[in-house]
């Protein structure tokens, strides 16, 4: 204790670079008021644990006394002035206290080198004592997803940023394509295409009439004489129309009849109803004109 | 909507008297040309490689048209069940009920067809009054004429043809085709 504070070097924790010297015969001034101060320390305590005894056994007996009572309200008029006195004393000496560990404690922080501390913790020991798997076990990861907002949490995120930070051809250079290609199996991807639904799809009416394919309809089958005979059929089909119609009229007939053969009309509605007419189109036709030669 | 597409929907039904006369008026021409082109070959070969002359008139004639008529028709009825005048407009003979055309009712249908005229044209009327448009003949062999022609080859060919015409004008650019 003589030589700590006096040319000490100071601990590793506690160095007293820059800190002020104390006086030789100032040190052993406290060291002796210490070691009287924790001599008498121990005899009080040591004489208050007995007198306490003493006095629990003391206060019983006197309890079963009698004038007890008027024993106690002069006793406690004579020490509540002592008391005031006492209360008076506490409090100032806690003010004292606080003032003197105001200068002592920004001292002591002064002295002490958090660094040296911070370097002799060890830091993996530290973490080697933690279970992590019983914290992790302990955290309960559907509550924190539900807190988390992932809307919002999307909306701060600027998409287009992170896709240009991306290196896309780095990415597919590592990529093998064929590997990728020849794990895949067309035949059954083939399977699952309904080809026949896509050709009903498909509109062989604008097909014809829009690319080559039409040509060569036109080239194979076309000539002057067929173009001519399926006018000429088009425009008599128009024509039995007509006078179908006229016919009617003069007969005053309602309703229509059978249009074609039974086992014809048949197959025509199980291959679905014809193309609507057009405004204005002639009707099927019905009848024939009167006095007519026909086979 | 396209006289050919127009006339697509009509397959299959009852065909019109209009049609059925330009296919007989067809047949009838064919008949006679033939007639009188045969009948010609014949003569000149039997002047050429005879001594005796070939003269066909009066009875003789009427009655060697009507056979050559039968031959024509009932060949042509028993065998395609449409005769060519019929061809060329797109008509088929069926049975009433939309069946197939066979040999035996072919056969009375040719030998009742005469009756239509024999009964001074009333034979014909079952085309204008009836809806079925079945003449005498008809009823009595059980047939029904129908429009039978490929429409929708036709209607490719139109639809073709216009299409060509329509790049040719717009410098051959092609349209996207829609699908239906």
């Amino acid at each position: 204790m003589d030589d700590a504070s006096h040319g000490s070097p100071g601990t590793d924790l506690v160095p007293l670079t820059g800190a002020r010297v104390v006086p030789r015969e100032l040190v052993r001034g406290v060291d002796l008021a210490l070691g009287v101060g924790v001599r008498a320390g121990g005899v009080a305590v040591r004489l208050v644990g007995a007198g306490r005894e003493v006095a629990r056994v003391g206060v019983r007996a006197a309890a079963v006394l009698p004038g007890t009572g008027a024993a106690r309200r002069a006793l406690s008029a004579v020490t509540r002035p002592l008391a005031a006195d006492g209360a008076r004393v506490r409090r100032r000496t806690v003010a004292e206290a606080q003032r003197a560990l105001e200068w002592a404690v920004p001292a002591i922080v002064e002295l002490i080198d958090v660094d040296a501390i911070v370097q002799r913790i060890d830091a993996d020991a530290l973490v080697a004592t933690i279970d992590v798997d019983a914290v992790l076990r302990r955290i309960d990861t559907d509550a924190v997803m539900a807190a988390i907002d992932v809307d919002a949490l999307l909306q701060r995120t600027d998409v287009n940023a992170l896709l240009r930070r991306v290196d896309l051809d780095a990415a597919l250079t590592g990529v093998d394509l064929d590997e990728v290609i020849g794990r895949i199996d067309v035949d059954a991807i083939a399977a699952r295409v309904d080809v026949n639904a896509i050709v009903q799809r498909l509109d062989v009416d604008a097909v014809v009439e829009q690319t080559e394919l039409g040509t060569i309809v036109a080239r194979s089958t076309s000539g002057f004489a067929s173009e001519a005979l399926d006018l000429a059929r088009a425009q008599t089909v128009g024509v039995d129309a007509l006078v179908t119609r006229l016919v009617d009229r003069l007969l005053r007939r309602r309703g229509e009849g059978p249009l074609g053969p039974p086992l014809l009309m048949r197959e025509e509605d199980e291959e679905g109803p014809a193309a609507p007419p057009p405004a204005g189109a002639p009707s099927p036709p019905e009848t024939a004109p009167p006095e007519e030669p026909a086979e | 909507m396209t006289p050919a597409r127009d006339a697509l929907r009509f397959q299959g039904h009852y065909a019109g008297p209009v049609s059925r006369l330009l296919a007989y008026a067809a047949d009838t021409f064919l008949i006679s040309v033939l007639y009188t082109a045969g009948l010609a070959l014949l003569r000149f070969a039997v002047d050429a490689a005879t001594p005796w002359t070939l003269n066909v008139e009066g009875a003789v004639f009427a009655v060697g048209a009507v056979v050559w008529a039968g031959l024509y028709f009932g060949a042509s009825w028993t065998g395609f069940a449409r005769s060519p005048g019929m061809s060329l407009l797109g008509l088929r003979i069926v049975r009433a009920d939309g069946s197939d055309l066979d040999r035996r009712h072919a056969l009375i249908r040719l030998f009742a067809f005469p009756l239509a005229f024999l009964t001074l044209g009333l034979g014909f009327l079952g085309i204008i009054l009836r809806r079925t448009r079945q003449a005498l003949y008809d009823n009595i062999a059980d047939t029904a004429v129908i429009y039978d022609w490929d429409a929708e080859a036709a209607k490719l060919r139109e639809l073709a043809t216009r299409g060509g015409h329509r790049r040719q004008v717009g410098g051959g650019a092609e349209r996207p085709v829609s699908s239906a």
